[in-house]
């Protein structure tokens, strides 16, 4: 079963990436996805409840296709946020906790980690848009939370493009997890990623509808790495660690 | 990686034929980092070309040098200022480069980064727009578009029918379907960014586009086989 870990649903101005769910659905079906685990822009930058609400009526609609996590706009918003999560996890069914992060708003903010400290004792994991060095810090400070480095650090906006400093991090801290979504098809990403942390910490994801999908999973499929691991990182592992 | 490596990908991944540069001409020598590719090249000469690459800030010796990389076999002419510190529209020698490699035929290709790594420095494409207005009659290839810049590229092709867009650095979905719909396949070179990057992922965003099977033939080599007049 391929499984994609990192994927977009609901109204975003970027791109003109208003595509309906059933039209994400067509694009990631065409390389072969079976299950997609989505977070709401609306939910990220606008409305989390709003935008929670969407998802929770879409995966219901998609059922066994599409799973959510429960994206928060703002740590900042404190109790309403964390029962939110409660929200999103009990009543919608979903599946992780999604965070973006900035230079400006970073990981390691002090009403992030405590909010990570609260998903951390729910033992669900969290993708969060970060940078190898507020990820490393994060998992120092909680070890008990299962933090998804979503694109592997190469984003630009905390990243850098500092890939290898993300790969670092992995391999210092067990906790967390690499997902292969990102703009940078930079060839010998992939295997550095499973020789540092072992084929079981890196997921497959496409950051549909923003990427093109079959870009995203030739990285992985032409990867220099043995068919066992090529599995674990295009749907076994994300079986295992979201329960799918 | 050697030029042995670099054809071993090409083999594994269907490609016949490259267009390479020396890493030596970006930041420290790009004479030197000439005598490299016109030399890999007469090694490999069915497999590979070579565009050149000169400092306009270097100014004499630019020219004369942008005139032995033509002897010798250049096809095309690179310029990266954004890592030599002269600005596109406002180096006083780079209109005489351009002036010279127009003489000779040869196309300028314009990388907004090197490959797709948000940590390299970036020529902004809003400089690219008024350079290439000013010498309708160069033939201008970018590249180094992603995302953030694909608007401002459909615009410059759109306006400026000298210009070819090459497609390595472009990530999104449906990018190259907008493209080729916007400014035509005719337009369009595929690029993957070997050794670098990924050259499944580079030749799978043209191969699996929605576009038509001629378009995918024009972009994956047919377009750079006319302009740059290459043989089999």
């Amino acid at each position: 079963v391929i499984i994609d870990s990192h994927a977009h649903v609901g109204d975003r101005l970027f791109f003109g990436l208003g595509l309906t769910v059933a039209e994400v659905l067509e694009h990631a079906a065409e390389v072969g996805i079976e299950k997609m685990i989505v977070s709401s822009w609306k939910a990220l930058r606008y409305d989390m409840f709003e935008g929670n609400r969407e998802v929770a009526r879409w995966t219901k609609q998609f059922d066994g296709r599409l799973y959510g996590y429960v994206a928060v706009s703002s740590p900042r918003l404190g109790r309403q946020a964390l029962d939110e999560i409660h929200r999103g996890l009990g009543d919608y069914h979903m599946v992780g906790v999604k965070v973006y992060s900035g230079e400006q708003f970073p990981l390691s903010d002090p009403h992030m980690l405590e909010l990570l400290a609260h998903v951390a004792e729910l033992g669900v994991p969290v993708l969060a848009h970060t940078s190898g060095r507020q990820a490393a810090e994060v998992a120092r400070q909680i070890p008990g939370l299962t933090l998804i480095m979503s694109h592997t650090g190469t984003t630009l906006d905390p990243g850098r493009g500092d890939w290898q400093w993300a790969v670092k991090a992995a391999r210092q801290y067990p906790n967390i997890y690499l997902e292969t979504s990102g703009s940078s098809p930079i060839l010998g990403l992939i295997e550095a990623a499973v020789e540092a942390v072992g084929p079981d910490r890196v997921l497959f994801g496409t950051d549909l509808p923003a990427m093109e999908p079959h870009a995203q999973f030739a990285k992985v499929t032409d990867a220099e790495i043995d068919e066992r691991s090529k599995a674990l990182l295009l749907g076994g592992n994300a079986a295992r660690l979201f329960n799918l | 990686m050697s030029v042995e490596g670099l054809l071993h990908l090409m083999d594994s991944h269907g490609v016949d034929r490259a267009i390479v540069t020396s890493l030596q001409c970006v930041e420290t020598n790009p004479a030197a980092g000439n005598d490299e590719a016109a030399a890999a090249v007469a090694r490999h000469p069915g497999r590979l070309s070579w565009f050149c690459s000169v400092c306009p800030s270097e100014d004499e010796q630019a020219l004369t040098e942008l005139e032995r990389a033509a002897a010798h076999g250049a096809k095309g002419l690179r310029l990266f200022p954004q890592h030599q510190a002269w600005g596109l529209n406002t180096d006083p020698n780079v209109g005489a480069v351009v002036a010279l490699a127009q003489h000779l035929g040869l196309p300028v290709h314009l990388p907004l980064r090197l490959i797709m790594d948000w940590s390299l420095p970036v020529l902004p494409l809003h400089e690219v727009r008024s350079f290439v207005g000013r010498y309708p009659e160069c033939t201008f290839i970018l590249s180094g578009v992603n995302y953030p810049e694909h608007r401002l590229a459909v615009d410059i092709l759109q306006k400026h029918p000298n210009t070819l867009l090459e497609t390595s650095c472009l990530m999104g979905r449906d990018e190259v379907k907008d493209l080729v719909k916007r400014v035509g396949a005719e337009r369009l070179l595929l690029g993957l960014g070997l050794p670098l990057q990924s050259a499944q992922a580079g030749l799978v965003k043209v191969e699996k586009a929605r576009i038509e099977t001629a378009a995918k033939e024009l972009i994956l080599g047919a377009n750079a086989a006319r302009l740059l007049d290459l043989r089999p």
